[in-house]
């Protein structure tokens, strides 16, 4: 298991008194010398070697000081304290442009020395014989927010045992970006484009498992993805253009999981690791686990599910060939094509090896295997064309047309062995000998205590060896043709209608086929037929042994239509001001997920005015409004379905004041708005049918879904303003400060209501925040009080927070090629409710200062 | 597309189309020589003037102007020579200029990209650069139908950011129009844009692509995401069909969120049961274990051996 505790402040050998006290010290140094340095002009480039030459170099120092949830700081600023490159920048211009090697040269760089990004771009010409471009980006992709996957622990307080303080998926994994491309002969008629990139990622992570218990797993992360690009432009005749491209994907899986949380220790000595989720009343991983606190070295009892090694490799290489032909044409003065046809084949290959010593209450299970090879190909057809026809000076129709196809057919050949415990007494040995007539090379877990009297086979035990040809497809062909009709009469108006066509058409497919072998230990066939089997037979051969033969044929298709009707306005009623609408109403026959919109509204504003030269403002309108009435229905007895319906709406407004090159002041506000009204059936412990929430029994019930589930709605809803103001000062000429502010806020409401009456959903607990449910086992204590259910450890996630971030700035130029620089910068994360469930609010602020000299030469 | 009849309907439509076009054509009145005349006016901005064919002329009067286009990546049309006046330095891009020289430096007699229709302004910029894989669809952006022309975002005498002949620095210059975006990249959950790791060009084509809202598609005609998110990209045996048919925005916010992951809900389980209404009870008692589905179903963007995600 991983450190769980992460909540000491940082940087305590630094506390806050300290830091000011540098700060003011390092100021009131260098705002000494900006008052006895000489005022002059900065100086623009100077001549080297036939190059306007244009450098400069920033290095100093960041001073971060962290105060309560590291984890959500390194997640979200992740900026640490040291010795930085802040910027070094370059510039080359030839002053003839007949230089031998370039023309113009730009090189930039930031973040080196320690900051969680740092980039480098490059860009080189010489005029006529080529372009060159390069980047080099890096980036630390830290992960730490505990709410997401985390198994809501109930706390030692309400029974619990262990609670996650950190994410159970938790990133520290690095990312190495490289794009490198090179055009020959960029003027010609002929031009060459070669390209490369290159992302590398790779580093330490943690995932989780289901199989019994969830554990939780080290996952060594490494994929890399390296691209090759040969391009080849030809301009033969006026105005046209005509291109292909080949590109070269290669892409390297090589990430590997293993267990090593093994903090615990059977009866018998073994280390093993009870797992992720600790709720001791529903039996996970096993009910009184110790009887005690769980702490590294507790010794668990003998029917916890538990993983005593847990490993799994799947190296896989995928290649992704893909051509692409393209061109655009102005050849014809009053017509504008462009077109294009794309082809690739991707082909991913993977070995696959998992191995578990584990015990598996549910299927007595005491270890698995579970291998073999794959093959999945996507192999993938596009072509577009677009033509715009100008038929006078004012009116124009465009009509675009796109095809899209592509299919992935998957292959995996599993192999899986299942050891099944048949002696459930202390000191069972393994292999062979655990599962009568197990092959070697079985899994049994070796000297796992078990508690006696567990069955050596129960009703969920799987086949003790598989091997199963998995055949799966996925096609999908989109058709779409868009035409509008553009009236342009004067640069003050223009309009435009539309209208929008689209037919998609998927294909899935699931063709396995395979054969089982069952085990079994008092001579009477043990296994069945899989319930979905197209086709089966069973074989009882006698002894001990039943193989099973089946094979699948389920084949799916969905088609579905779109209309959608277009419209836009764009309006410039004087010079400075302009205003764009966009309307889109779509309707379409069908849907592919239950949340996909079947009729959607789509509205986009935006202005801007320039009131002056000193001022403008601009503000911006974006909604979207979705409804699917297609969902599910007789999904409630007796009943309609709720129609799934959501919206997003956002309003924003920007005003920016420069009423001279000594001031200037930006002020942002946005407003966005996120809805959903959803229907859901929610499944629970016990008896579902008798349970009885606030306001009585619910009137309604789940059909054709899951027996056992309570009809529910969910109601989302998410607010979030916005607010920012930048304030820039130069008192004097060789000084500038800046001030801002930026605050996010948020708000919301994510709640399950009951079907019937769309009152709140909320459960009966009792002293544990444990829901009480007829027929769970053991029986909960007294009712205590209503809760917001299904799950009282759920909460809401963070949906009321304030994200502050306010900042300063001073520049001073001490001499013409020095500047000081000095920033604070404040960020305070805080979630204004306790709505995380039994995860606690992951508060933190932090200080970070950075000082830095500018050398311009 | 495999019904015949949607194949019928979409034949018609097509047919309409192209009726449309016809139509529009028929009606517009423009005479017998029209190409021609439309090619003229194109070509000379609408003017009777000659091209001076030197930029010694132009330099006379605009001095700082020139010196300004010779520090651009614009002196290659000063440079060039072999095409003749219509492609050579000022006059390539404000058309001729002898009508503008006779007068005395009348405005009125030149192109000068003012108080005229962005369309004209685009027109005159694509003579050279449509033939770039880049810009070649800009007539059909976004940005064109919004009447956004070139020079609403570059600026080519005096650019306040060099690289690019920008009117102003990337990030900022996209937010002066889309204000709300802005917003999002001030999330705790975003892409790195604010602090120029990531730019808005690497996930937007600006000069306008074949996907909705100008978004640049992979290399392998899927997503463009896959590109520095490369685990994701599969194919896997077993998809998880919303990533390819819907995309990654049906999970996930991408400018930011204050939501973890990006994620479009704060809690992941109201994310996965508004499209799962129906799961099985047995293993998903949701007032027990199952509090966050990624937590069993950990590899939910697809796997090649579990049809679950489990692994």
């Amino acid at each position: 298991m991983a450190n769980r505790s992460n909540h000491s402040p940082r940087g305590s050998s630094l506390d806050r008194r300290s830091f000011v006290r540098k700060l003011v010290a390092a100021a009131t140094l260098v705002l000494s010398l900006a008052a006895f340095s000489v005022a002059q002009e900065p100086e623009k480039g100077k001549v080297i070697g036939g190059y306007i030459t244009e450098q400069s170099l920033e290095v100093g120092g960041r001073i971060a000081d962290t105060f309560g949830n590291t984890g959500m700081y390194n997640t979200f600023v992740n900026l640490e304290s040291g010795a930085r490159l802040l910027d070094y920048t370059l510039s080359m211009r030839s002053l003839t442009r007949e230089s031998l090697v370039f023309d113009d040269l730009y090189f930039s760089n930031a973040g080196y020395g320690g900051d969680p990004q740092n980039f480098s771009r490059l860009r080189i010409s010489k005029n006529r014989l080529y372009n060159f471009t390069a980047s080099f980006r890096r980036d630390v992709n830290y992960f730490n927010d505990s709410y997401l996957a985390n198994p809501y622990n109930t706390p030692a307080a309400q029974g619990g045992r262990v609670v996650f303080n950190d994410s159970p998926h938790l990133y520290n994994t690095r990312r190495r970006m490289g794009d490198f491309n090179l055009t020959l002969a960029p003027q010609s008629p002929v031009r060459v484009r070669l390209g490369y990139s290159r992302n590398d990622h790779q580093g330490p992570s943690f995932s989780t498992f289901h199989e019994g218990t969830d554990i939780q797993v080290f996952q060594d992360f490494a994929n890399r993805q390296d691209q090759y690009q040969v391009g080849i432009d030809i301009r033969v005749l006026p105005r046209t253009s005509f291109s292909f491209d080949q590109f070269f994907v290669h892409n390297k899986v090589n990430t590997n999981w293993s267990d090593v949380n093994v903090g615990q220790y059977t009866s018998n000595g073994l280390p093993v690791d009870l797992g992720a989720i600790y709720n001791t009343y529903y039996g996970q991983p096993c009910s009184n686990v110790v009887g005690g606190p769980i702490v590294n070295g507790t010794v668990v009892k003998p029917n916890c599910q538990v993983y005593a090694g847990y490993s799994r490799t799947s190296p896989t290489v995928t290649d992704i060939p893909t051509s692409q032909l393209s061109f655009s044409s102005k050849y014809w003065q009053k017509l504008d094509i462009t077109g294009s046809a794309t082809y690739s084949w991707a082909e991913s290959t993977s070995d696959y090896n998992e191995l578990a010593r584990t015990y598996v209450s549910r299927t007595a299970e005491n270890g698995f295997s579970f291998s073999g090879p794959i093959t999945v190909e996507r192999i993938a057809s596009s072509a577009d064309l677009g033509v715009t026809y100008h038929i006078n000076d004012q009116w124009s129709i465009t009509d675009e047309v796109r095809w899209i196809h592509y299919r992935i057919p998957g292959y995996f050949q599993q192999s899986d062995t299942a050891c099944i415990v048949s002696n459930p007494l202390l000191g069972v040995t393994s292999p062979p000998g655990a599962t009568p007539g197990a092959p070697a090379g079985s899994v049994c877990l070796p000297n796992l205590p078990v508690a006696a009297g567990l069955p050596a086979y129960s009703a969920s035990s799987p086949a003790d060896r598989a091997q199963e040809n998995i055949v799966r497809f996925l096609g999908d062909e989109t058709i779409s043709n868009t035409t509008k009709l553009a009236w342009e009469p004067n640069r003050h108006f223009g309009t435009h209608v539309g209208y929008k066509w689209a037919n998609r058409t998927l294909n899935f497919k699931d063709l396995t086929s395979g054969t089982l072998t069952y085990y079994s230990t008092n001579g009477a066939p043990r296994g069945a037929c899989p319930a979905d089997a197209e086709s089966c037979t069973a074989t009882f051969t006698g002894g001990n042994t039943n193989t099973v033969q089946f094979a699948n044929d389920a084949r799916f298709q969905e088609d579905v239509t779109e209309h959608a009707l277009l419209f836009g306005i764009t309006a410039r009623p004087v010079n400075d001001w302009r205003i764009n609408a966009d309307l889109e109403w779509m309707s379409a026959t069908g849907t592919f997920t239950p949340i996909s919109p079947r009729n959607q509204q789509r509205f986009k504003l935006r202005s801007g005015y320039r009131v002056a030269n000193w001022g403008s403002i601009s503000g911006s309108i974006n909604l979207i409004e979705n409804r699917n009435n297609n969902r599910a229905p007789g999904f409630r007895e007796g009943t309609t379905a709720v129609p799934h319906k959501d919206h997003f709406r956002a309003y924003s407004l920007t005003f920016n004041v420069t009423p001279s090159k000594w001031a200037g002041l930006d002020l942002g506000w946005s407003y966005s708005d996120v809805y959903s009204n959803s229907s859901a059936c929610l499944p629970m412990s016990g008896n579902a049918t008798s349970f009885i929430p606030e306001g009585g029994a619910l009137t309604l019930r789940c059909v054709g879904g899951s027996n056992g589930a309570i009809p529910a709605v969910l109601l989302y809803q998410q607010s979030t303003h916005d607010v920012f103001a930048n304030l820039r000062l130069t008192p004097i000429k060789r000084v500038t400060f800046n001030v801002g502010y930026d605050i996010t806020s948020d708000s919301g409401n994510n709640t399950w209501l009951r079907a019937d009456t769309l009152a709140p959903f909320r459960v009966p607990v009792d002293a544990n925040n444990n829901v009480i449910i007829v027929g769970n086992n053991p029986a909960p204590g007294p009712f205590v009080a209503f809760v917001n259910g299904p799950n009282p450890g759920a909460g809401q996630g963070p949906l009321a927070i304030n994200w502050h971030r306010p900042s300063g700035s001073v520049e001073i130029e001490l001499t013409r090629t020095v500047s000081f620089k000095g920033a604070y910068n404040y960020y305070g994360y805080n979630e204004k409710s306790s709505n995380l469930g039994f995860v606690t609010p992951r508060d933190f602020h932090a200080n970070v200062g950075t000082l830095s000299l500018k050398y311009a030469f | 597309m495999t019904n015949p009849r949607t194949l019928r309907r979409y034949l018609v439509w097509v047919l309409a189309v192209a009726v449309v076009v016809m139509s529009a054509q028929l009606f517009a009145g423009q005479p017998k020589d029209a190409k021609a005349a439309h090619q003229a006016k194109t070509e000379t901005h609408g003017t009777t003037a000659q091209f001076v064919g030197s930029d010694e002329q132009c330099k006379a009067c605009h001095e700082d102007q020139f010196k300004n286009v010779q520090a651009t990546p614009h002196f290659t049309t000063i440079t060039k020579t072999g095409q003749g006046e219509r492609w050579q330095g000022c006059e390539s891009c404000h058309g001729p200029g002898s009508e503008h020289v006779a007068n005395g430096g009348d405005k009125t007699k030149i192109f000068t990209f003012k108080d005229v229709k962005a369309e004209e302004i685009t027109r005159n910029c694509l003579t050279c650069h449509s033939t770039n894989l880049e810009h070649q669809n800009f007539t059909r952006s976004a940005h064109n139908k919004a009447g956004v022309s070139c020079t609403s975002c570059h600026a080519i005498h005096q650019p306040a950011e060099a690289q690019k002949l920008l009117v102003q620095k990337s990030p900022n210059l996209c937010f002066s129009c889309h204000n709300e975006t802005r917003a999002d990249f001030n999330k705790p959950y975003r892409h790195r844009v604010l602090e120029g790791y990531v730019t808005c060009s690497d996930c937007h084509n600006v000069h306008g692509a074949t996907l909705p809202r100008q978004v640049r598609g992979g290399t392998a005609q899927d997503s463009g995401c896959f590109k520095c998110h490369a685990d994701k990209r599969g194919p896997f045996v077993f998809e998880h069909e919303p990533v390819r048919v819907e995309g990654c925005s049906t999970c996930h916010t991408p400018h930011g969120s204050t939501n973890p992951r990006l994620l479009t809900r704060s809690r992941v389980n109201s994310m996965c049961l508004e499209c799962h209404q129906a799961i099985p009870a047995g293993p998903h008692p949701q007032n027990t274990k199952s509090q966050a589905c990624t937590l069993c179903h950990s590899q939910i963007h697809g796997s090649n051996v579990s049809e679950v995600f489990f692994k």
